[in-house]
């Protein structure tokens, strides 16, 4: 993974002193909780319902075990003892002081991390695929790409107040495991028919009260370009992108209005500009910091799995191989994702003792490096297979090798309005009432593939609109409802499920989702994914049963939601 | 009216208002807007527009000007940092480019690497402390018109063994 040179070490020291300073100004009274709140927010501290939340970057997901330890002493020594990951592969403390946080930040900052530009109208920590260098089906490892964004974006002069946020994604793989076309720009770097590595540009997708899947507005870009591309996006959105309404204020409205094509061609008039120009990669750039995720891997090997005599342990092993590992590119290691999926606990939360045991884990498993999954997991990316059967007697015993990875109850869910501000309608209990409906991993494993997402608000953090189940909590009349969408998916045909009706009481969401999988399991051939048979029925039988069977609760037939 | 206290730093005029921050007082009686235009002299004057003002519309108008001053509405409004960028890269134009409005010295930073060389600071902003924020990062990864050239492009980062305070 990427490690700090001196002058990655400086910035991240220099932004210490800075909020150290920006945090007693305000505390002294010299600056108003107006002027303090950007700059707060470029520094990830929300000021939330319970106390502050501090959201500290994970670039692209990729932890060292040194550094999942620091956030663990940190949850421990200023939190209480518990963090949570979150659907865009960063970490949220949920009950830090404000006063703490700078000495927090200093904390971080000892491991070669930072909260910097977390949250706030700027451009927000870059995403990946959680499998990037050692998917099999990748062309293009995306992470140096990554890190060079990284950087660049960091204090971007420019682009400190836009009219929104604004959030990268990229990925190099055939499949896209990044959502990358709902975010403002998605990047797919790939292998043009000469060889040579092009990025293929997608602007203005997202998710929130306008979902739109990203229109492509650039195919072929040689990858020396991609940052004066960008900057050149991010240009025209500056200065055109609308301010005066913050639910219209996201890029894709921008491009929505102008329509694909016209901003294509002021993004290639501003770009023409920059193209060739100083700010274009270097080969030496590109390949200094390609040299820090270079494989450590042994070579390729020909281990195989240990022979297991006891059948009910194979059986439950096996099932954890078929769920929870993953195909390397190299020969004889696996990825394994840790299900931080578990029944009473909410998805994606990690404490203190777990942090450290899994830092633990890396160490002893793979080479001491982590990634943090949009689907809130983590993945140990480089395991021997020989060492697989002793990793997963000790995953067992903290509780992180429970065989749901793609199963319904690997579940993506916001924190909601147990914690969020921002929410409607709380996130948790309904994840944990749907966990213990369909705790049965037998039924979970039947049922397959299949994704389930819920989203407190429609600021859709859960990303409910791309789950093949979403669920959405909204406000009615300061009741919390829960409206269901069918259909939807991210990856490279992303979708947008379609709303099924009016919404339900907390209380009725399992059995209305228990009705909408007894529609699919007697309505599906052999193997057929959820997914396929919603695509090749339609919602029309999932709806007529549910609202047969489950009445509407609250006055409004009509769901307002997206007013 | 208290005299404005102005101190040099290099190219840059840093004017703590000792008053409240009004834009024509601060600036005097020798700016116009787009909209007082008719009113201006054929050169030497300074013209005060908004964020969301077009370079195209700044660009027949530059030869006559010794001054732009932008005014940042809200401090959240960033439209002023492009609107610099591109006056003084796209247009040239080497005269005073002055923020004014809603900000405090913890935009210094980025006001000045985009381009301002003047920033008209609010009443009660220690002048110390703002003159320090210009200072704030010792590292800029990325180009902007302060230094066109990023980091990586600037400096062999593999053989980089100190970097300067």
């Amino acid at each position: 993974m990427y490690q700090y040179d001196p002058f990655d070490q400086c910035i991240v020291r220099e932004r210490v002193v800075q909020f150290a300073d920006q945090t007693r100004r305000f505390l002294a009274g010299e600056l108003t909780e107006e002027e303090f709140r950007p700059l707060r927010l470029q520094n990830g501290l929300y000021i939330q319902r319970q106390a502050p939340m501090l959201r500290v970057a994970v670039p692209y997901g990729v932890l060292s075990s040194k550094q999942l330890r620091a956030l663990g002493d940190i949850a421990r020594d200023f939190d209480r003892g518990y963090a949570h990951f979150t659907t865009r592969q960063n970490l949220q403390f949920n009950w830090p002081k404000l006063e703490d946080v700078p000495t927090i930040l200093q904390r971080l900052a000892d491991v070669d991390m930072h909260a910097i530009q977390t949250s706030g109208n700027c451009v927000r920590n870059t995403t990946s695929d959680a499998f990037a260098g050692i998917a099999p089906d990748e062309t293009v490892d995306p992470r140096p790409y990554c890190e060079l964004i990284r950087q660049w974006s960091t204090f971007l002069p420019e682009f400190a107040a836009l009219p929104r946020k604004f959030k990268i994604a990229v990925t190099g793989a055939a499949s896209d495991r990044a959502a990358i076309m709902v975010h403002d720009i998605g990047i797919h770097m790939r292998l043009n028919e000469a060889g040579q590595v092009v990025a293929d540009m997608r602007v203005g997708g997202g998710l929130g009260r306008t979902p739109i899947v990203s229109p492509l507005i650039k195919t072929g870009l040689p990858w020396q370009d991609v940052l004066t591309y960008c900057e050149a996006v991010l240009r025209v959105y500056n200065q055109f992108g609308r301010r005066d309404n913050l639910y219209k204020a996201r890029i894709k409205i921008l491009v929505k209005a102008l329509g694909a094509e016209t901003f294509a061609k002021e993004v290639d008039a501003e770009f023409a500009h920059l193209q060739g120009g100083v700010g274009t990669i270097t080969q030496a750039e590109l390949d200094r910091v390609k040299t820090h995720f270079t494989s450590r891997l042994a070579a390729p090997n020909q281990d195989n799995l240990p022979l297991i005599s006891d059948a009910t342990e194979n059986t439950a092993f096996q099932r954890w191989l078929e769920r929870n590992t993953h195909a390397h590119k190299v020969a004889g290691y696996k990825a394994v994702s840790l299900s931080f999926k578990r029944t009473g606990i909410a998805p994606g939360d990690a404490s203190t003792e777990v942090m450290h045991a899994v830092a633990a884990l890396a160490d002893a498993f793979s080479h001491s490096e982590l990634v943090v999954t949009h689907e809130q997991n983590m993945v140990l990316p480089n395991v021997r297979i020989s060492q697989l059967h002793a990793l997963w007697i000790q995953a067992k015993a903290l509780g992180l090798a429970r065989a749901n990875i793609g199963l319904i109850s690997d579940m993506i869910a916001c924190p909601g309005g147990d914690f969020c501000a921002l929410a409607n309608a709380r996130s948790l209990p309904i994840a944990e009432a749907i966990n213990a409906r369909f705790e049965d991993i037998d039924f979970q494993t039947d049922l397959g593939d299949l994704t389930l997402n819920i989203s407190g608000c429609i600021n859709s953090c859960g990303h409910h609109h791309i789950g093949n189940i979403g669920i959405l909590g909204v406000d009615k009349n300061d009741e919390e409802f829960y409206q269901v969408t069918l259909g939807g998916r991210g990856g490279v045909d992303t979708k947008i499920g379609s709303v099924i009706g009016p919404s339900f009481a907390a209380e009725q969401v399992p059995a209305v989702l228990a009705t909408v999988l007894q529609v699919y399991t007697a309505s599906r051939y052999e193997d057929e994914l959820f997914i396929d048979v919603v695509d090749r029925l339609g919602i029309a039988p999932f709806k007529t049963a549910v609202y047969a069977q489950h009445s509407v609760k609250h006055a409004m037939s009509k769901d307002n939601s997206h007013d | 009216m208290t005299e404005p206290s102005v101190n040099a730093l290099g190219q840059r005029s840093l004017i703590v208002n000792q008053t409240v921050a009004q834009d024509h007082a601060v600036l005097g009686v020798n700016v116009f807007t787009l909209d007082t235009l008719n009113n201006a002299p054929a050169s030497g004057f300074g013209l005060l527009v908004g964020g969301d003002a077009d370079v195209k519309v700044l660009e027949p108008l530059l030869a006559r000007l010794n001054l732009i001053a932008v005014q940042f509405a809200k401090v959240t409004d960033g439209r002023g940092y492009s609107l610099a960028y591109l006056i003084r890269n796209r247009l040239g134009f080497k005269g005073e480019l002055r923020a004014v409005g809603d900000f405090t010295r913890d935009q210094l930073f980025y006001l000045q690497r985009t381009g301002f060389n003047a920033m008209t600071l609010r009443a009660g902003e220690n002048a110390p402390a703002a003159l320090a924020a210009f200072n704030t990062f010792s590292v800029r990864y990325q180009g902007s018109t302060d230094e066109p050239a990023p980091l990586f492009a600037q400096t062999t980062r593999t053989q980089a063994s100190h970097v300067g305070s």
